[in-house]
C-alpha cells in the first residue's frame, strides 16, 4: 500500500511538473495582433524639418519637396505584427513592412528587428502604441535607406498620425508627416511626454 | 535499479559536460585588464564635417591565445548637446521643445575574409536579452596602454569604472542565423533630454549615455568614464587556432527623437555608423 502512495505520489508530482512546463507561468491574455494601417500625406511638418538641407534630401529621396509640398497623392502603409512580450505590459516588439507611395512610385520598406513600441491604456480604454519603427527602404534612387516612422496610433478607432524620417545625419535625411494629430490629446501627451524611453 | 539510473545519469552528464565548449573566461569575471583600442566618432552632417561629434565609440580587447579565446568590450555614447547644435535646432519654440535619445545600437562585427570562413566564432554577449526596464551594471577594469587624452599615459593603465545605466526597455540582442561573427545589442537608455540651454537628466543616480559637450571624444572612456558611462557591451569569442593578426570591426549608431511641445508628436532619426577596426591577437 505504502509503495503504491508513493508511486502515486510521484505520478502526481510528474504529471505537474510536465505541465507546468508547458504552459509556462500561467496564461497569457494578450495575444500577438496584426495590424494594417495607411495614412495620407499631410503637412504637418516640424520646423526644424523644413531647411534647405530637408528639402534636397527628400526632393532626391522620395522625389518631391516635402518642406513645401502641402497637397500631392502620396501615402504611407504599415503591415506590422505586434508581439506581446510575456509579463510585459508598456512595450512590444514590431516585424512588418510597408510604403510610401508617391503618385506611381512605391518605395517599400521592411521592419527592422530593433523595433520596439510603448503601449498603454487610456483612461477610456482604449489603447495607445506610440514610438519608433525602425526600416530599410528603396528610395527613389534604388538605394537603401534607413526609415524611421513615428507612430501615435489607437487601434481600437482606427486613429492614428506617422512622422517619417529617411536617410541619415551624416548624408541628409528627408521628412514627411502622414495624417492628422487633431485626436492627440492631453492625456497622451503626458503619457507620452513622462515616458523617457 | 537505482544504480543502474544513478548510472546513465552521470554517464549523460559527462557526455553534455563534453558537448558544451568551454570558455576560457569561465571564472564568470568580466573585469580585468584590456588593452585600449582607441575611440572615434562620426562628425558628418549632411556630406560635410561639422566638427561636431554625433556620436562616439571607443573598443578595448584582451586574448588568450593559449585558449584561443578573446574578449573584447565596446563602449559608445550619445551626443544630444553637439546634435542639437549641428542640426541647427535653436530658435524652433514653441513647435519643438526637446531632443533625447531613442535607441543606441551597438554591433560587434568583423570584415576580415577569415570571419565568413567561421574562423571567428561569439561564444558570448553581456548584457544578454532582457524584457524588462533593466539596469546594465557598472563594472571596473583596467585599461593598458591607455589612448586618451594624454599621450604619456600610453604606456601606463588606468582603472576604469563606470556606473550602471538604466534601458528603460530592456536590452534586445539581433543577430542572424549563419552569421556567427556578427550581433547587435540595442540600448534604449533612459537619460533624460536637452532643450536648447540645459541638459535634463532623469534617474538616481544619474544614468548617462550622453556625453556632454563640454568633454571631447579623447576623453571619453579613462578618467571620465566613472561619470559617463555609455552603453557598454562585453563579447566574448573564440579564433580558429593559428589565426593572427585578425581584424574586429565593432561599430554603432545612435537614434535619436525631438519632441514638440503640444501635442507631443515625435520624430525619430539616425547617425551615421560609428566604427573602430582594429587587430587582436
Amino acid at each position: 500500500v505504502n509503495k503504491t502512495k508513493k508511486l502515486t505520489f510521484v505520478a502526481v508530482g510528474v504529471c505537474v511538473v510536465s505541465l507546468s512546463l508547458i504552459f509556462g507561468s500561467g496564461f497569457t491574455v494578450e495575444k500577438d495582433k496584426d495590424y494594417s494601417i495607411s495614412e495620407k500625406y499631410s503637412n504637418h511638418l516640424s520646423v526644424f524639418l523644413k531647411k534647405e538641407r530637408n528639402a534636397k534630401a527628400s526632393k532626391e529621396k522620395l522625389g518631391f519637396d516635402t518642406t513645401t509640398t502641402t497637397n500631392i497623392d502620396s501615402e504611407v502603409k504599415v503591415n506590422f505584427k505586434v508581439h506581446v512580450i510575456k509579463d510585459q505590459p508598456s512595450f512590444v516588439d514590431v516585424t512588418g513592412n510597408g510604403v510610401i507611395r508617391v503618385e506611381k512610385d512605391n518605395f517599400n520598406f521592411k521592419i527592422l528587428d530593433s523595433t520596439r513600441l510603448h503601449k498603454a491604456q487610456l483612461g477610456n480604454g482604449n489603447t495607445l502604441i506610440w514610438g519608433p519603427i525602425d526600416g530599410i527602404l528603396k528610395n527613389k534612387k534604388g538605394e537603401d535607406d534607413m526609415l524611421t516612422l513615428g507612430i501615435t496610433y489607437i487601434p481600437e478607432t482606427n486613429q492614428k498620425f506617422i512622422t517619417s524620417t529617411i536617410g541619415t545625419m551624416d548624408s541628409g535625411f528627408a521628412a514627411a508627416t502622414f495624417g492628422n494629430y487633431d485626436f492627440v490629446s492631453e492625456e497622451m501627451t503626458n503619457i507620452m511626454k513622462n515616458e523617457v524611453n | 535499479m537505482k544504480f543502474k539510473i544513478f548510472k546513465v545519469l552521470t554517464i549523460a552528464t559527462i557526455l553534455i559536460s563534453f558537448a558544451i565548449p568551454q570558455n576560457a573566461f569561465a571564472d564568470g569575471d568580466p573585469d580585468g585588464s584590456y588593452w585600449d583600442k582607441d575611440r572615434s566618432y562620426n562628425s558628418f552632417i549632411d556630406g560635410n564635417d561639422v566638427s561636431l561629434s554625433t556620436v562616439v565609440i571607443s573598443a578595448k580587447a584582451t586574448y588568450k591565445p593559449s585558449a584561443n579565446q578573446g574578449r573584447e568590450r565596446i563602449r559608445m555614447w550619445a551626443r544630444v548637446e553637439q546634435v542639437w547644435n549641428a542640426l541647427d535646432l535653436n530658435g524652433g519654440f514653441p513647435d519643438y521643445n526637446n531632443l533625447s535619445i531613442s535607441k543606441m545600437n551597438l554591433r560587434f562585427y568583423s570584415r576580415d575574409s577569415r570571419a565568413t570562413g567561421g574562423a571567428l566564432q561569439i561564444l558570448a554577449n553581456d548584457p544578454v536579452e532582457e524584457t524588462n526596464s533593466f539596469t546594465v551594471p557598472g563594472l571596473a577594469y583596467t585599461i593598458l596602454g591607455y589612448f586618451g587624452d594624454t599621450p604619456s599615459l600610453i604606456l601606463g593603465s588606468i582603472e576604469a569604472k563606470i556606473n550602471s545605466i538604466k534601458s528603460n526597455s530592456g536590452v534586445k540582442v539581433l543577430s542572424e542565423s549563419g552569421r556567427n561573427y556578427d550581433k547587435t545589442l540595442v540600448f534604449y537608455p533612459n537619460d533624460g533630454w536637452y532643450d536648447g540651454t540645459k541638459n535634463y537628466y532623469t534617474g538616481q543616480p544619474i544614468e548617462k549615455a550622453d556625453l556632454p559637450a563640454t568633454i571631447p571624444f579623447r576623453k571619453a572612456d579613462g578618467e571620465v568614464v566613472g561619470k559617463y558611462s555609455g552603453v557598454d557591451m562585453l563579447i566574448t569569442y573564440s579564433l580558429d587556432a593559428g589565426v593572427k593578426a585578425f581584424k574586429l570591426w565593432p561599430q554603432g549608431q545612435v537614434q535619436y527623437k525631438i519632441t514638440t511641445s503640444s501635442p507631443a508628436l515625435t520624430y525619430y532619426f539616425w547617425t551615421g555608423a560609428v566604427w573602430l577596426e582594429h587587430t587582436v591577437n
